[in-house]
Order: structure tokens, then C-alpha cells, then sequence
């Protein structure tokens, strides 16, 4: 069975036998959190979001046949994207994805979304996707990668190209801020 | 402060439960098409490099019938390729050759040793005393010499005689290197051989003869010569008939005749008057192995005039 396969054998079949099928399983396993990592990336543009992960999987179709399975395929598709994003990052010069500081000046007040318009948990995700979405840029990658991707520290590492300790840092930064930064009653 | 790392860690899950909650955006379904259009677009686009399970036996198979047959085709098309082995038949051509040349010399001794009688006798008459006895001896040692062509024995009155006939020393002398250059060409072993020295006083005689009946021999047997004899031999000519097949045939001119396709040059050809060399295109000697064969060895034919091409190669009946 097609579906029992892993995602380097898929990878290889689409990309030496040209099975469709293939590709299918794979862009159904890993669309969502490509997408969302994207989305969170780019600060909730949609639009852009769109543009940037079409872009990832047409670099991935056009440049299958240089496949190789030396590392897990959702940490190769996962560089594409990145890589996608920094390009947009620095053509646009919105936001400087790796400058950790305006992350912090960024963090608006989470009284922005008070609790008298949600439930009480969907306004507790409302409030962390919005300080998530405030984190410093190299923790909030790390966040988003360990969360949608289900990647391990190693992978991040290797997709972000740091060591396995740095990332292991971002991410402890990341969730002692989120701690500190959602209210008690979310926890 | 035990319970703050506990603490921690439940936060923790608590927030990744939260944000995994909330997480729940999805493409957009006119993006998921595109993106599968898109993989099916690309390749179908490029052709499919799928090999059949069938293609490496196939390919084997094809390979090893193209090299069979080419091995055969090649074993077919080149005739002197048997001739290679032609080492391993030299001993049976000496084996024959030897025979004609012993024959012959049998007969020339016999007939030489009753012209010795003749003359024997004559002497006796002549009044030039010796004992019967003493001379039949000598000429049955002549006899037995003759038969074995062993070395001779001494002198006797006859031979004496016979000797006192005979020209010069200088043509014995010439005549026994005749003999000698005979012998040696037709024998494996020449320098093994005793010289044959034996019948002194009528070797000139009988190595004339026996140069001629070689001689006659020779051009009476081209045919059977080998093809390796053959391109060694003055009265013969290796050449090439209309089926393509090299035979031994006699020289029919003055050009080819005393000329030795082996080892003879085109100087060697061409100074005779109106002889024209005509190179091997493609010859390879029957014991020696050649990249290029199927030619016809060199020859050394009279010039023509005109159109001249096919009359160049003579092709036997």
C-alpha cells in the first residue's frame, strides 16, 4: 500500500518513477503544516502565504530528479520554504526574519483580545497564536517548526542550519515567554 | 523550587495543546489543485525513463548473438586463417619432400653406379689390372654409400678414371655446392646433414642430374607444393584463381620464374626487362598471423599495355 510508505520512499517514486499518486500522499501528509508554518512566518498574510507555498512545492516537482533521501523528506521540504521565506523577507524588507530584538518590541497587549468576545479557549489559542506570533523571529520559527512540523530539535537544527543546542535555546526562550505571557487561566 | 520545573513542564503541554488546538488552517482547495496539476503536468511531460523488466536479458541476449556472429562471419570470410596452423603440417611436408628427393637420388645412384660398372669394366679390359674382388668390393661401399648417401669411400681405379674425365676440380666443386644448396633447401635439417661428399669422382655428374630431376620434380609438383613451399620456390607462383582460392601453379614467363615471392623486392622484379611488380594489397603469409588477409601474394608479371588490370592477375584455368 501507497500510504504505508515513508516519505523518502514516496519522494523517490514520484521523483524516479514519476508516480502521481506518490506525490499525492505526500502533499497530503505535509500541505497543512507547510501551510501554516508559512502562514505564521509571514505574520498571517495570507496572500503571500499562497504565493510562498506554491512556490515550495513547484521547486520541489521542478527539482525532483536531484532528490536524494540522505535526509527526511518534511526537513528538505521544510528548507525549501525557509529559504522561500528569507527570499521574500529581503525582496520585500518588511521584517528581518533573524533580528531577535524588534521581536520583543513587537509584543502588543494581549488586552487587544479580551475574553468578553470568545470562549474562554478560543480565546486562551487566540491569545498565545498572537504571542507566538510576537516572539522573536529565530524562537518563533523554532516554536513554529517543533509545532507544526513535528519536527525534533535535531531537525530544526538542521533546517534552520544552526546547532542542535541553539535551536534546543530558542525554544526553551520561546516557551518561558509564552508562560509568562498567557494568563493564568489558560494554563 | 523542586516543583517548578514540574510546573514548567505542564505549562508547556498546556500551551503546545493550546496552539495545536487553534491550529487548524488548511491551503486553500483551487491551491491543492494547482499544486497536483502541476506534478501530473510535469510529468507527463518527461519521458518516462521506466525500464522494462525485460530490457538488460534482451540487451544480453542481442549482444552475445551480434558477437557469435560476427566471430563466424569473420572465421568464414578470411581462407588463409587454417593456413596458420601450417606449423604443425612442416613435418609432414619435409616428410614428402625428403621422399622425392630420396627417390630421386636412389635412382641417380643406381644409374650412376652402372655407368661405374660399365666404366669398370672397360678399364679391365683396357689391360689396367686390379682384383675382381677388390673392385666389386669398392663398388658395393660405392653402393651402400650411394643408397645412404653416407661419405664416400677411397678411390678406387674406376673412379680414378671416371674422375680424370670429369672437367676441373672447379666444377666438382661448383656442382657439389649445387647439390649441397639442393639438399639443403629440401631437408629440415641441413646443417645436421653429413655434406654429400660421397661418389667423388662422379658427383658433378650426379649433382647435375640430380638438380635437374629436382628441377623437373619441382615443376611437375607445384601443385602439391604448400603454400609456404610454394611462396619459397623459383619455378612456382602462388597466385590466385577466380574463385578466389591461392594455388601453386608453375612460372609461365621469364618474369615470374626465379622469382621468389617471399623474400624477393620489387628491385629484384623490375630489373628484369618488361617485368612489372605487383604488390600484396592484403596477403599474409599462410605461416604468419596478419591483421589483413584475403590478398594474393606478390607478383612479378610482364608489363602490359592498355587495360591492362585483369590481364595483371593471371587466373589459371
Amino acid at each position: 500500500m501507497i500510504h504505508d510508505n515513508n516519505d523518502e520512499n514516496l519522494m523517490l517514486k514520484f521523483s524516479h518513477n514519476g508516480d502521481v499518486s506518490a506525490f499525492d500522499v505526500l502533499y497530503e501528509r505535509h500541505k497543512a503544516p507547510l501551510f501554516r508554518y508559512i502562514l505564521k512566518q509571514t505574520r498571517h498574510n495570507h496572500a503571500v502565504t499562497e504565493e510562498l507555498f506554491q512556490e515550495v512545492w513547484s521547486n520541489l516537482i521542478r527539482a525532483r530528479e536531484q532528490y536524494q533521501p540522505s535526509a527526511r523528506f518534511s526537513t528538505y521540504l521544510f528548507q525549501i520554504a525557509r529559504n522561500r521565506i528569507i527570499d521574500h523577507v529581503r525582496r520585500v524588507s518588511t521584517r528581518p526574519i533573524n533580528d531577535p530584538e524588534t521581536g520583543h518590541e513587537d509584543i502588543a497587549s494581549p488586552d487587544n483580545h479580551g475574553p468578553d468576545r470568545h470562549a474562554h479557549t478560543a480565546d486562551c489559542i487566540e491569545q498565545l497564536q498572537t504571542h507566538v506570533s510576537r516572539l522573536p523571529n529565530e524562537q518563533h520559527e523554532t516554536f513554529i517548526l517543533k509545532h507544526e512540523g513535528e519536527h525534533t530539535l535535531g531537525h530544526i537544527a538542521e533546517i534552520t542550519g544552526v546547532t542542535l543546542e541553539t535551536a534546543k535555546s530558542r525554544l526553551r526562550y520561546a516557551m518561558k515567554k509564552l508562560r509568562e505571557l498567557m494568563p493564568e487561566e489558560c494554563l | 523550587m523542586s516543583d517548578q520545573p514540574d510546573n514548567q513542564s505542564s505549562d508547556d503541554k498546556k500551551i503546545s495543546a493550546l496552539y495545536r488546538a487553534g491550529s487548524t488552517t488548511r491551503p486553500p482547495e483551487h491551491i491543492d489543485q494547482a499544486i497536483r496539476a502541476e506534478a501530473r503536468r510535469s510529468v507527463n511531460s518527461m519521458p518516462r525513463r521506466v525500464r522494462s523488466p525485460w530490457a538488460v536479458p534482451v540487451s544480453m541476449a542481442a549482444v552475445l548473438v551480434l558477437s557469435v556472429s560476427l566471430i563466424s562471419l569473420i572465421h568464414e570470410e578470411a581462407p588463409t586463417v587454417s593456413d596458420i596452423d601450417i606449423r604443425s603440417d612442416v613435418p609432414a611436408m619435409h616428410a614428402e619432400e625428403m621422399e622425392i628427393v630420396e627417390n630421386v637420388i636412389k635412382e641417380k645412384s643406381v644409374d650412376n653406379l652402372k655407368t661405374l660398372d660399365d666404366q669398370v669394366s672397360a678399364a679391365e679390359t683396357m689391360g689396367m689390372t686390379q682384383p675382381e674382388s677388390d673392385t666389386e668390393q669398392k663398388t658395393e661401399q660405392q653402393k651402400t654409400t650411394a643408397t645412404k648417401s653416407s661419405p664416400l669411400p677411397q678411390k678406387s681405379l674406376a673412379s680414378a678414371k671416371i674422375n680424370a674425365e670429369l672437367t676441373s676440380d672447379a666444377a666438382v666443386e661448383s656442382s657439389d655446392k649445387i647439390l649441397q644448396e639442393s639438399l639443403r633447401r629440401v631437408t629440415p635439417q641441413p646443417e645436421s646433414q653429413p655434406p654429400a661428399t660421397g661418389l667423388v669422382d662422379s658427383r658433378a655428374e650426379f649433382s647435375t642430374g640430380l638438380k635437374k630431376d629436382l628441377g623437373a620434380k619441382a615443376n611437375e609438383n607445384c601443385e602439391q607444393l604448400s603454400h609456404s613451399a610454394c611462396l619459397d620456390s623459383k619455378q612456382c607462383s602462388l597466385i590466385m584463381n577466380e574463385q578466389k582460392a591461392l594455388i601453386c601453379h608453375r612460372s609461365t614467363n621469364h618474369c615470374d620464374s626465379e622469382f621468389t615471392q617471399r623474400s624477393d623486392t620489387k628491385e629484384s622484379c623490375e630489373t628484369k626487362q618488361g617485368c612489372a611488380y605487383i604488390p600484396p594489397p592484403c596477403f599474409c603469409p599462410p605461416d604468419v598471423i596478419c591483421i589483413c588477409a584475403g590478398g594474393q601474394p606478390p607478383q612479378c608479371q610482364p608489363q602490359k599495355t592498355g587495360t591492362q588490370d585483369q590481364s595483371r592477375h593471371p587466373m589459371p584455368e
